[in-house]
């Protein structure tokens, strides 16, 4: 027998966890990005200054 | 079920599928269901005499310290340098936990409640830590057949996720190159990084702070660089000695009356489905990326995902390298297969919150 009051909540958990999952994940993607841009311009800045 | 024991053990010796759990898990099995085995609790003249074994699972499993002390060896052992290199994985690590919320979704519909099907979905995270620590948190009684099922189907891997990609890609799909990024990814990115996804991560779902965060300290002592012997030993000693009580504890779930039942083979099967909806969530997900990119990406890559690691990574590239023998994948299938660690961890404390607070 099957009891659709647990589905209908297993079916609203598992939409809005792997939306939420999509949008944490698409964060760390975001900052990664962002930080990994941002320490290689700084270190391409200081390799020149060394070089100089 | 002393049978069931040896054939654990059998499957252990002869076709490795993870021996380093289903060894301590096999025999501890047979140890438990022994007549009046001493290793378990036994009331004798009304005065209850405690087993090491329930001991052992009180002491690791109910407290959850076992599957977080093995996250620490498990993060001290990834390099999220594929990773760091190719940032756009993150979303194959979260495409590819597909299989836990669907599974979960159809569990229910099999007559487990809500709580019992998330911890029957998290086999989908192909993460035995991770779906040990949500089974200890909701289905105790599940345990024995989640554990056996989510650390038999990681090593099934190879045969799982091939037929799902050749099943959902084209040849020509399976054909596209990836060039190397050639990004030098320095150190002080490496000691950021687990610490901001901690902090991001456990101020998104505070519910995922004790996996991800010890997954993550796990990370820093290997990346920090002035913890090499520390990080080896994590790596090495802790991970193996964990392993052998992790394994004990779980055998000792495994009775004939939580055992043999007609739900544990409905959880296997489910673990099944779990592992072939993440694939194809992961495969999918990068095919519907590949509308909006000029540079398409393979969507093999997707199933990569899912954070049997690094099995999975090592399947997509074999599976490249079929179609076009220049196709040079792994770094990219490696980077895809560390953030579905991240995601798997993230997906367990976010199931967690949702389910508890239901």
């Amino acid at each position: 027998m099957i009891n659709f009051s647990e589905f209908f909540k297993a079916l609203r958990v598992g939409i809005v966890g792997y939306l939420f999952l999509i949008l944490v994940l698409t964060l760390f993607f975001l900052s990664i990005k962002f930080f990994v841009k941002m320490f290689s311009k700084y270190d391409s800045r200081s390799d020149s200054n060394e070089a100089k | 079920m002393i049978f069931i024991g040896i054939f654990l053990i059998y499957l252990a010796v002869s076709k490795e599928y993870e021996p380093a759990l289903l060894i301590p898990i096999g025999f501890s099995t047979i140890l438990v269901n022994i007549p009046l085995s001493s290793a378990v609790d036994q009331v004798i003249d009304g005065v209850l005499h405690k087993g090491v074994l329930n001991i052992f699972f009180d002491i690791g499993i109910i407290t959850e310290i076992f599957p977080l002390l093995i996250f620490i060896a498990v993060g001290s052992m990834i390099d999220f340098g594929p990773l760091l290199e190719n940032p756009v994985m993150f979303l194959f690590g979260a495409a590819a936990q597909f299989g836990i919320f669907a599974t979960m979704v159809v569990a229910t519909l099999l007559g487990f409640d809500i709580k019992q099907a998330a911890s029957i979905g998290i086999i989908g995270a192909a993460d035995g830590p991770t779906s040990i620590y949500v089974a200890g948190r909701f289905a105790k009684e599940l345990l024995g057949p989640i554990s056996v099922a989510a650390y038999s189907y990681m090593s099934l891997v190879p045969i799982i996720q091939p037929p799902v990609i050749k099943l959902l890609t084209t040849k020509e799909e399976r054909k596209i190159k990836m060039e190397p990024k050639g990004v030098k990814i320095n150190k002080k990115i490496r000691i950021i990084f687990p610490i901001l996804v901690t902090l991001v991560a456990s101020l998104l779902a505070p519910s995922s702070a004790a996996l991800i965060g010890f997954l993550m300290f796990g990370n820093l002592l290997r990346e920090c660089g002035v913890l090499n012997s520390i990080s080896k030993t994590a790596q090495n000693e802790l991970a193996h000695i964990v392993t052998i009580f992790l394994g004990l504890s779980i055998g000792s779930t495994m009775t004939a009356d939580k055992f043999l039942r007609p739900q544990t083979l409905f959880i296997l099967l489910l673990g099944l489905v779990a592992f072939i909806f993440d694939t194809a969530g992961g495969v999918l997900f990068a095919k519907f990326l590949n509308l909006f990119l000029k540079r398409k990406i393979n969507p093999m890559l997707g199933a990569a995902g899912i954070s049997a690691f690094p099995m999975s990574a090592r399947v997509i590239h074999q599976l490249g390298r079929k179609e076009d023998p220049t196709n040079y994948l792994l770094m990219y299938a490696v980077g895809a297969n560390v953030a579905g660690q991240i995601g798997s961890v993230l997906a367990g404390g976010i199931l967690i919150a949702l389910v508890s607070g239901i």
